[in-house]
């Protein structure tokens, strides 16, 4: 009896011990969507890294600006060049909490996450419902907001006005793994 | 010496408008379908790193890569990962001491077959368009580079 309740002991232990303290995903996707009546424009970016800390439910998110993938080449020109000047603003970033978040609960919870949001210059205070899925030690993120152009001093000419909505779509979705560093 | 006729001098008008139209079209594909993939392909990469020297420039200095940025190069290390997250074929590629940072390598939709021939530890170098460095390293648009394809 002692042995077996050493042993269970030692595997609770073990286990407890193999728990990470941060997550990272290093391939997660945002893509955002413009629709209006005379175009619609889709890009998305599938190398955002980011990483929790389990403990107390703090979040980072970081994107390289001109690795956002395009369906033509002269919206990513605009984009780049024109609107989001990436030469000058390269990242985007976004640091928060999750609210009330359960790092140990399996299956599926929403959550708001909270923080600041980072763009152009510009910074935003921003809070995005969330879905965390939890299953095997993995956990994936994932959402829709809307957010408007017009708060991130972005200059679009009047001739190009029509094809850019004034509300953009984003989507997004992460995939952490334990990580060590 | 003759002097041109009024039909010769619509046919150099017309050679003329011809050449003007011919270059406009010219100019305007370049300009409006620069196929990114394509220009990994067909591209001489501008700068050839062995991981090692990537990573440890990376860790001296954040922009010390804007001389190539937006540019091919081509990266020499180990397959680390291989996956298909968010419906795209990535290649991760490590350096020997498997150090933190790693070279995401996102690559073309016709590399499948070459991509399936590979297995995690393999020593490969990757051409694709440097695009910059979060934690990690990323190329986009990539393509197994060997003595065939440059």
């Amino acid at each position: 009896m002692t042995k077996f309740l050493l042993a269970l002991f030692l595997i609770i232990n073990f286990s407890y011990a193999q728990e990470p303290k941060k997550v990272i995903a290093r391939q997660g996707q945002v893509s955002f969507f413009s629709y209006t009546s005379v175009e619609n424009i889709k890009a998305e970016n599938n190398q955002v890294l980011s990483i929790i800390n389990l403990e107390d439910g703090s979040i980072a998110i970081s994107m390289l600006m001109n690795t956002f993938v395009f369906e033509k080449a002269l919206m990513k020109e605009h984009f780049n060049e024109s609107y989001i000047e990436s030469d000058i603003y390269p990242k985007a970033t976004f640091e928060g909490n999750i609210l009330g978040f359960d790092a140990a609960l399996e299956g599926e919870q929403t959550k708001i996450i909270k923080g600041i949001f980072s763009m152009h210059g510009v910074t935003k205070e921003l809070e995005i419902k969330t879905k965390i899925e939890k299953s095997q030690g993995k956990y994936i993120l994932s959402g829709t907001f809307e957010t408007l152009v017009k708060y991130y001093n972005i200059n679009i000419p009047p001739l190009l006005a029509g094809n850019i909505a004034k509300s953009i779509s984003i989507n997004f979705r992460f995939e952490y793994q334990p990580y060590e560093n | 010496m003759k002097k041109p006729t009024k039909l010769n001098k619509r046919s150099i008008v017309l050679v003329q408008l011809i050449l003007v139209t011919s270059i406009i079209v010219i100019l305007g594909l370049n300009i409006f379908n620069c196929n990114p993939n394509k220009m990994v392909l067909d591209t001489k990469p501008v700068k050839y790193f062995k991981i090692e020297k990537l990573i440890d420039e990376l860790s001296f200095e954040e922009n010390a890569f804007s001389d190539f940025k937006e540019n091919v190069v081509a990266v020499e290390g180990f397959v680390e990962d291989i996956n298909s997250l968010n419906n795209r074929q990535t290649v991760i590629l490590r350096d020997k001491e498997n150090r933190n940072t790693s070279v995401i390598c996102d690559m073309q939709k016709d590399q499948t077959v070459l991509i399936d021939s590979l297995e995690l530890g393999d020593q490969v170098t990757i051409k694709g368009i440097f695009k910059g460095a979060l934690k990690d390293i990323i190329l986009l648009n990539c393509i197994i580079f060997n003595q065939t394809n440059q």
